[in-house]
């Protein structure tokens, strides 16, 4: 009886001490915005982890870096860049990877990361995140220009899946497929943006958990969760592609991705909130860094079991 | 197929309406007018043509955002007191 009992409290302990290392391994943190400082500084004990905007501080004053690094101090934080292009087919420019080699030089950041995108070609500015045609050779040329970026900033980025309104045309893969050819070929770690997976999948007729599950899903060190909203196509009206605009809330499939990203996936993953305006009560944000802990245990929870099971 | 060549002109269809709007009236003529190969011409022909609209119309609304102070109120006070000195 007593040895039952010694059992059970055993078996309680050892489930607490899963639960605090997996707490502890898996981290759940938020975009840095200004607007969100108040909320962030009331609450540092609820966010692991910050990422910051890189392009928002390569020209930045000294004092700014010097709030940034007393930032960095206080919660760790990672830095964000979203104007390389380092998916472009043309080499990527070099001004841009040495200010990002600055600012990871000032703020000693624990990570950066890219997004796997064109966002120019021909002297030609895009104004945002493209998806360029995905070809054996934009392949090469992503890992040539990720090559460079990593030999001049001294680490090796974290590259984001985007998401597109559009199938870019003269494809011969798939966006799994060549995702995964430039992870393995250039050695880098994959910032999984599974809202940007849920919209690109439910856009182009595809299940986003069968898409999830053909990503390298052991590379991925990072993930994005954030929302959007559906926009009419023109010309026919009843039918809608997704947006990712960071300005809604994580729709609840999303969070279940993160499940099964959380079960398949064994290392330790950190999980960041990104909203870019519209913003809620910070409380609301609160709620989804919760709902986004809850989903990794539950994956963590269903690995286990199944591991047991076996 | 040169990839480079075709992000090239994905980049002007996605920041010029006039091209976008030739293109989308005539996709072969006006493919064969850029000097583009000839795989880079046939993806164009089965090009997602509504997530093209969609894709341009976004960019142009990013390109928008860019645009706009990122502090309005900062902005207002530079305004108002480059004002206030030409006054002076």
């Amino acid at each position: 009886m007593v040895a039952a009992v010694a059992v059970e409290a055993a078996a309680g302990v050892a489930v607490a001490v899963n639960e605090h290392q997996e707490r502890f391994r898996d981290r759940v943190g938020i975009g840095w915005r200004g607007e969100l400082a108040a909320g962030i500084f009331a609450n540092p004990h609820e966010i692991d982890v910050l990422e910051v905007i890189a392009d928002d501080h390569y020209r930045a004053p000294p004092k700014m870096l010097r709030a940034l690094r007393t930032l960095a101090a206080q919660i760790p934080i990672t830095l964000h860049g979203v104007s390389m292009g380092l998916a472009s087919t043309a080499p990527a420019e070099i001004s841009r990877i040495e200010a990002m080699a600055r600012l990871v030089d000032a703020l000693q950041p624990e990570s950066w990361s890219e997004h796997l995108a064109f966002v120019r070609a021909g002297g030609i500015e895009i104004g945002h995140l493209a998806a360029p045609p995905r070809t054996e050779q934009n392949v090469e040329a992503a890992i040539a220009n990720i090559t460079r970026a990593k030999n001049i900033v001294g680490a090796s980025p974290q590259l984001e899946n985007i998401a597109t309104l559009i199938d870019p045309p003269g494809s011969v893969v798939d966006e799994a497929t060549w995702v995964t050819r430039i992870i393995s070929g250039s050695s880098a770690n994959l910032l999984l943006d599974l809202h940007n997976l849920y919209a690109n999948a439910l856009n182009f007729g595809e299940d986003p958990e069968s898409m999830l599950l053909r990503f390298p899903l052991s590379n991925v060190s990072t993930v994005h969760l954030s929302g959007g909203h559906w926009i009419p196509e023109p010309d026919n009206p009843s039918r809608m592609r997704l947006l990712d605009d960071h300005v809604h809330d994580v729709p609840l499939p999303v969070y279940s991705l993160l499940t099964v990203l959380a079960q398949h996936a064994k290392q330790p993953l950190t999980v960041i909130l990104e909203r870019d305006g519209n913003y809620p009560a910070f409380d609301s944000l609160l709620d989804q860094l919760n709902a986004a802990r809850d989903a990794l245990q539950r994956g963590r929870a269903m690995a286990r079991l199944l591991s047991d099971a076996a | 197929m040169k990839s480079s060549a075709l992000e090239v002109f994905l980049a002007r269809l996605y920041t010029d309406e006039t091209t976008l709007q030739h293109f989308l009236e005539n996709p072969h003529k006006h493919a064969m007018q850029t000097g583009l190969d000839e795989a880079d011409i046939a993806a164009l022909m089965h090009i997602d043509r509504v997530g093209l609209r969609m894709a341009a119309t976004s960019y142009a609304l990013k390109r928008e955002q860019h645009k706009r102070p990122r502090y309005p109120i900062r902005q207002l006070l530079v305004n108002w007191l480059k004002a206030l000195s030409k006054r002076n």
